[in-house]
Formats: C-alpha cells, sequence, structure tokens
C-alpha cells in the first residue's frame, strides 16, 4: 500500500489528472486546496513580500491530491497515461508527485474493479 | 485497469437508421441491451431521466454521444455503438454521428467511471474524428466487417500504446 500525493501548481491540471486516476481505477482520493509557502511567507514576512517583484511573478494557490494506491503498479500506469497526454512532473511550474509508504490502511474500497 | 475492447464488440457496431430521436435511441438501447426486458427497463429510466432534469444522454462534442442507464437487469457492462449516416442534431450540442450506449448495473459504478474516462480519452485523440467517420463511410457503403475492423484497430492500437 502507498499513498500517492500531487501538489499542483498549475491547476488547470486537475480535471485531466482526476480523469486519468479513475481511468487507473485510483479512487478514494481526496483533493484539498493549499497555498505555498512562499505566498504565505509574503504576507507576514515584510522582507519575503519583495520576493514576488524579484521572481516576477505571483505565488499563488494550489490543489493538493491524496491519493491511496493498493497496487503499485497502477502509479506506473498512471505516470505512463500521464507523460502520453503531455503532462510533464518534472516541471516545477506544473506539478510534482511523491509515493510514500502506507503501512495501515483501513477503510472501504467500494465495488472493486 | 479496463480495456475498451472488452466491451465494444464488433457485432455491437451498427448503422442507426437516423428517423428520430425515439428510434434511435431505441435502435441502440436494443443492441446494448440484448434482451427485450432489460430494453424497456433501460428505456424507462432514459425517460425518466429526461423528467427529472438529470438526463442521462450526453453530448460529448466532436460528433460523439453517450446515452446510458443504471439497470438492476444488468448483470455486466455493456456497450453499443450506433453511426449514423449523416451528422444531426439528436441531443442539444454539437452535430451527432457517433452514439455510444452503456448500460450498467448498480454494482459497476467505478468500473464504468473508468470505461467512461478510458472511452473519453480515446475519443479526444487527434485522429479520433476522422477514424469514426472512415468507419461510418465504410458501413454506409455496406461494409460492416470493414468497419468494425476500423474501429477495434483504432482503439486496439490505443490501447497497447
Amino acid at each position: 500500500m502507498k499513498l500517492m500525493i500531487i501538489i499542483l501548481k498549475d491547476e488547470s491540471l486537475l480535471d485531466r489528472i482526476s480523469s486519468i486516476l479513475l481511468e487507473v481505477g485510483l479512487f478514494d482520493s481526496s483533493v484539498l486546496d493549499g497555498e505555498s509557502i512562499e505566498s504565505l511567507s509574503d504576507e507576514g514576512l515584510p522582507l519575503f513580500a519583495s520576493f514576488k517583484s524579484l521572481f516576477g511573478k505571483e505565488y499563488s494557490y494550489n490543489r493538493t491530491l491524496f491519493i491511496p494506491v493498493g497496487d503499485a503498479r497502477d502509479i506506473k500506469v498512471f505516470l505512463h497515461i500521464c507523460q502520453k497526454e503531455g503532462i510533464d512532473f518534472s516541471n516545477p511550474e506544473k506539478a510534482c508527485l511523491m509515493t510514500l509508504p502506507c503501512q495501515i490502511y483501513d477503510g472501504s474500497n467500494g465495488d472493486s474493479l | 485497469m479496463v480495456d475498451l475492447l472488452d466491451y465494444l464488440k464488433p457485432d455491437r457496431v451498427i448503422l442507426l437508421d437516423a428517423s428520430g430521436y425515439e428510434s434511435i435511441l431505441k435502435q441502440a438501447v436494443s443492441l446494448c441491451a440484448g434482451n427485450a426486458k432489460l430494453e424497456l427497463n433501460v428505456l424507462q429510466s432514459i425517460k425518466a431521466s429526461s423528467r427529472t432534469n438529470a438526463p442521462q444522454d450526453i453530448n460529448l462534442g466532436k460528433g460523439f454521444a453517450l446515452v446510458h442507464a443504471r439497470s438492476d437487469e444488468a448483470s455486466d457492462i455493456t456497450m453499443s455503438l450506433g453511426l449514423l449516416p449523416k451528422a444531426i442534431h439528436l441531443i442539444k450540442g454539437d452535430l451527432v454521428q457517433a452514439l455510444f450506449c452503456i448500460i450498467l448495473p448498480n454494482a459497476k459504478s467505478r468500473m464504468y467511471l473508468s470505461l467512461l474516462a478510458r472511452l473519453g480519452r480515446l475519443l479526444n485523440q487527434e485522429d479520433a474524428v476522422e477514424v469514426f467517420q472512415e468507419a461510418r463511410d465504410r458501413l454506409v457503403a455496406g461494409e460492416s466487417n470493414e468497419c468494425a475492423k476500423i474501429i477495434i484497430d483504432y482503439i486496439s492500437a490505443f490501447e497497447s500504446a
């Protein structure tokens, strides 16, 4: 069992990634609204406010997906389809993905594939 | 992961007689259902859904449309594809040339979501419209085997990519 986490900096990718997750059979995911640490720093610490102009772009909000994965092979299939669809996790402006081992999972899997 | 070829069989691809919405719907559902009881059940469900403002017919755009229904009478997910001799106004939105019909049992909702996502990605391929038009033209010319081959080959290539 693994937990896959995707931080979407480009929120426009959410629909396509959600669809690919369903296609692969990865259900029971949660999508959370997030805000980058750079953006939060900007609000509270004047020192960081200048960073926004320094980098010439706005730090923005993001979406974070938590996806329980029962079969690690599904992650490879998911990444393969994302690659074919031009979703590039190596582009830091778009998104990043990580997986963590999940030692305990206690929850319903609904009807199975 | 779902494989579209497990659901769309060559004998479930037909040329629809474009003689009005009700008739087209009945042809598509009849082929997909495979038996009169399920067909009646699904047609009633689709009609009821249109009254409750939750229509079960969807215009997917680019000439593709989908009609789907759940039924406890269904034992597994079944799919049919009806091709129209020419694109027509069938469901609000773009002209429709290909109508997918899918019937599913209530217990297969998740598998259906996976199937739908995969079908959606297939139909979003750049050449999908062109391929289905070519298949339709073959069907209109009476070459039903060739039509099915074009579609099955196209899906096979997609599945193995």
